[in-house]
């Protein structure tokens, strides 16, 4: 008699168990189903449209739509105006490795800073949490040609907002820069808090160098965050939109891929045309990204 | 002391020497940096408080101070006045428009990301993995891709020039801050605590209400906070999406006001108040909870 319950509570139990089991994936599913939804109405059906469009002609201004297959494609990669955006978004991803780097060099400091650690944090923090139209606006005044701040104190007499294609590279890049120093620096400070100082300890015992803790010891614990700033600074870069449209006004040195879309697709109407400039915008990213995750698995593992 | 022992102390005391000397070297560098960070900010409140022909007229060397400070922007750009009446201009409305979005987005998407990030952190239910890829990998997709169809589509329903197309997609959550608090929750809420309520007879949602949420809430408000500057420095959705100018959001407005002023001769400090006034909320909000900004910074740092 015993016997007999244990079995039939131990396969009540187990049939409970199993009603557990679906219960929790239907949660699960529920759950999780607003965000899946909003990719699957925002992003991907959205992304299997402009793919679509990219094939055609479409323009609902001059009410035209055909196949058009890769003609698009073809006549973009023909047109001077997306070569030259091309080369300039590349251009201007420069301001990555150096605010990157300089980021690296303060956090460094920072971290072996006893005292007026978080007022520089803050201070150097500021940018990110500032809006980029009250910056580019701010930036536009100091580079502006006629008594700038920038060409008065160096004596210069340089067009930066002119139709120079260089200088206002390098204005937008000394902007961006400046911009992201503050960003970089938490990150790497996140991680160089976590080592420990007896590491740095030893090595100097042992009659290291400075540099040489620095080589052997910071870089390699730094490696995962230069990866994660750089991959997201690209792939945020290549979708600058702001710096040629506010900041450099439309010149042509400065436009890049998204404004050549917003150009093309929202103003000139031509979505067909426009489509096709954002997928190969969104294959780039994808290469790119594909090319730094099996780059920086190679590098982690050489490390090891 | 024998000679070796020697010669290690010799080298300490010199590396000692050098890393001071190192220590003064960057830290007159830091400072400078630090300068430079604050100085587009003080430019701007210098700029600000000048007439517009003191700002253009002579060399700005010998003009940098105001010489006869002009208070009367930083309240006008509030109130307008003859040049900018509050039908062109109205940064008070621009807030509301912004804080409109922010009040329905931030909350409601706020509850679905959460509440996702812990079906994936902690429940079990098939093709788990594959969505959770599938959401990482639309992260990577350029807004410049899905834009065209959004606006078409948002268009067909009459939605442009309403505050609808930069509110519904945030209802629908945020996958960046769905990946943190996944992160987050896998490793401070520990399984135990999940099991122990679900015996006591909790159900997954009072589960996620009375044990999760509690244990993460300073990543949420991190998180949220960071949605909220996003949401108030965001200019490109709004600027394709809204022309009506009263429904202007706070960076749309900035943006076209420097659009008309171009044109015309360009009052700089009015411009100037204009972008210092719209920064100044989100950069003491940034100030005062500093804390909560570097602590996700820094997670999201480690998770990367």
């Amino acid at each position: 008699m015993p016997a007999e319950l244990d079995l039939r509570y131990t396969k009540k139990l187990h049939k409970r168990r199993m009603t557990d089991k679906t219960r929790e994936a239907i949660f699960g599913y529920v759950f999780i189903a607003v965000p899946v939804i909003g990719f699957l109405v925002f992003t991907l059906s959205a992304l299997g449209y402009s793919l679509f469009m990219s094939f055609t002609n479409f323009n609902p201004i001059k009410n035209v739509f055909t196949f058009v297959g890769f003609d698009n494609y073809t006549s973009i990669f023909k047109d001077d105006f997306f070569i030259t955006a091309f080369g300039n978004t590349w251009i201007m991803l420069l301001s990555i490795p150096i605010g990157t780097f300089l980021g690296f060099l303060l956090a460094i400091y920072l971290n072996k800073l006893a005292r007026g650690r978080v007022i520089l944090m803050i201070l150097y923090y500021l940018p990110a949490v500032t809006s980029s139209i009250a910056i580019m606006l701010v930036f536009r005044d100091i580079f502006r040609s006629d008594n700038g701040l920038i060409n008065s104190l160096f004596g210069m007499d340089l067009k930066w907002l002119g139709a120079d294609p260089w200088l206002i590279k390098i204005a937008i890049i000394i902007k961006n820069v400046w911009g992201s120093i503050g960003g970089s620096m938490i990150l790497y400070l996140a991680i160089l808090t976590t080592i420990p100082k007896s590491y740095y300890e030893s090595a100097r015992v042992s009659g290291a160098k400075p540099l040489h803790g620095f080589v052997d010891i910071t870089m390699p614990m730094a490696n995962s965050t230069t990866f994660y700033i750089i991959t997201t600074g690209i792939m945020a870069g290549l979708q600058s939109y702001a710096d040629s449209a506010i900041f450099g006004n439309g010149l042509p040195g400065s436009r890049t891929i998204v404004y050549y879309i917003w150009q093309n697709g929202i103003n000139a109407a031509q979505y067909g045309y426009a489509s096709a400039a954002s997928m190969i915008l969104a294959f780039m990213i994808l290469i790119i990204t594909i090319f730094l995750f099996r780059f920086s698995s190679m590098f982690r593992s050489n490390i090891k | 002391m024998n000679y070796q022992e020697h010669k290690m102390m010799s080298n300490y005391k010199k590396n000692k020497a050098a890393n001071k000397a190192w220590f003064i070297i960057s830290t007159i560098f830091v400072c400078f940096g630090a300068f430079l960070m604050l100085f587009p900010y003080f430019y701007m409140i210098i700029c600000a408080l000048k007439t517009p022909q003191e700002v253009i007229s002579g060399s700005i060397i010998n003009n940098f101070w105001p010489s006869d400070p002009v208070w009367s922007n930083f309240i006008d750009v509030f109130c307008g006045n003859e040049r900018y009446p509050l039908s062109s201009f109205n940064l008070l409305d621009a807030m509301k428009n912004t804080l409109i979005i922010e009040v329905l987005v931030v909350p409601i998407g706020t509850f679905v990301s959460t509440l996702a990030a812990f079906a994936f952190a902690k429940m079990r239910f098939k093709f788990k993995n594959v969505i959770l890829i599938m959401l990482l990998v639309s992260m990577m997709i350029p807004y410049a891709a899905v834009m065209l169809p959004q606006y078409r589509v948002f268009s067909d329903m009459g939605l442009v020039n309403t505050l609808w197309p930069l509110i519904i997609p945030g209802f629908f959550g945020n996958v960046g801050m769905m990946l943190f608090l996944i992160t987050t929750i896998k490793n401070v809420v520990p399984d135990s605590l999940i099991e122990e309520s679900r015996v006591e007879g909790a159900s997954w949602f009072r589960t996620f209400i009375r044990v999760v949420v509690p244990l993460i809430k300073p990543a949420i408000v991190a998180q949220v906070l960071f949605w909220f500057v996003g949401i108030w420095n965001d200019f490109f959705g709004p600027s394709v999406y809204l022309t009506d100018p009263s429904l202007k959001t706070v960076q749309v407005a900035i943006m076209m006001l420097n659009a008309t002023a171009s044109q015309a001769s360009i009052d700089m400090p009015f411009l100037m108040a204009a972008a210092f006034m719209s920064s100044l909320p989100v950069i003491l909000m940034f100030i005062i909870m500093n804390k909560a900004f570097v602590q996700t910074n820094a997670m999201s740092g480690i998770k990367g």
